[in-house]
């Protein structure tokens, strides 16, 4: 991680970028989510940050793995900073069914613009606890439990979501002994 | 003596042990749930409830604090496991034994507790306050927090 001066006012300072281009795979997602973790406690020494943004890789590289339609999805990890303000994003990009893509934007709309996340995870947990073989709650919990925002959009059969959340100042990078 | 009838199980890197002292039953998890080992704690957790009837029980607690992670298809066996007690069928109480130095454990059972607060509770094996497990506000990212790490001095 670079120790980079302030970039001008309004202008997107990224100070680090990692990004995965993986065929899926069930054996891959630990693996993927602790890089992740392992990133964020190096670079911002947080175990709280850390481990909201251990669960959501975990559960979004779960998804993609479980609902790409193709052999190719992506997940990307970014560390921001604009007017001082520093951001991680994790964004993932897979191919997905009409039918998985269509009850995604219902899902994610609702997670995205409600003013009571905890509220929509708990109804969530209610409605889905009856049936077997299905959570349904991964993106849920990422809201509400980690308390992090999403955006999405769709292109075609292509899904990019990304999640995103403020994060401290980075850590200065520690000198080697 | 009474013969507990639950056995200590490894399902790749899920680990779940259960104890019982007296008529205390503690179930310890330890290591990554994850989807490779969700069907299992599924199936344990339903022998779990099965002991507990079996033994005339009026609680059980699930150690956690060697948990470092449990994904939301583990997080729905346990709302499968809970559900019977929410829906008054079961009747016994249930404590989650967390490490308050891990926050993702207090703040992930939150719900849990949210789903039964009168017969699910968290409590920090440190010795912190029982409480509803709320596991912290979201959106307090930016607050100061005693899981920081902090640096060697």
């Amino acid at each position: 991680m670079t120790d980079r001066p302030s970039a001008p006012v309004g202008e997107k300072n990224i100070s680090l970028f990692i990004c995965m281009s993986f065929c899926p795979s069930e054996h891959l997602v630990s693996a993927i989510s602790q890089l992740v973790s392992d990133f964020c406690q190096i670079g911002l020494r947080d175990l709280d940050t850390s481990s909201r943004f251990h669960m959501a890789a975990h559960e979004l590289a779960e998804n993609i793995t479980k609902y790409s339609t193709t052999s190719r999805v992506s997940l990307e990890v970014e560390l921001s900073e604009t007017d001082g303000k520093h951001v991680l994003s994790v964004k993932t990009r897979n191919h997905a069914s009409p039918e998985r893509l269509l009850e995604m934007e219902k899902r994610l709309n609702e997670l995205k613009f409600t003013d009571d996340p905890v509220a929509v995870y708990d109804r969530m947990i209610e409605e889905t606890a009856p049936l077997e073989g299905v959570s349904g709650l991964g993106l849920a919990r990422i809201r509400a439990e980690g308390g992090l925002d999403f955006d999405y959009t769709i292109n075609g059969n292509e899904l990019t979501l990304m999640v995103h959340g403020p994060v401290p100042k980075p850590a200065p990078p520690e000198e080697a002994t | 003596m009474t013969q507990l009838a639950l056995r200590k199980l490894s399902q790749d890197r899920l680990t779940i042990e259960p104890v019982l002292d007296g008529s205390t039953l503690t179930i310890s998890l330890a290591g990554t749930s994850d989807s490779f080992s969700v069907k299992a704690l599924g199936l344990y957790l339903g022998e779990v409830a099965e002991e507990v009837v079996r033994l005339g029980l009026t609680s059980v607690a699930f150690d956690v604090t060697k948990l470092g992670l449990l994904n939301s298809s583990s997080l729905k066996q346990f709302i499968t496991f809970l559900r019977p007690i929410k829906l008054g069928t079961l009747k016994f109480t249930v404590e989650f034994l967390v490490d308050d130095q891990i926050p993702w454990q207090r703040r992930c059972l939150a719900a849990l507790v949210r789903m039964c607060p009168i017969d699910v509770s968290v409590r920090d094996i440190n010795g912190g306050a029982p409480g509803n497990g709320s596991g912290g506000i979201p959106y307090a990212m930016h607050s100061p927090s005693s899981a920081s790490l902090r640096r060697p001095s």
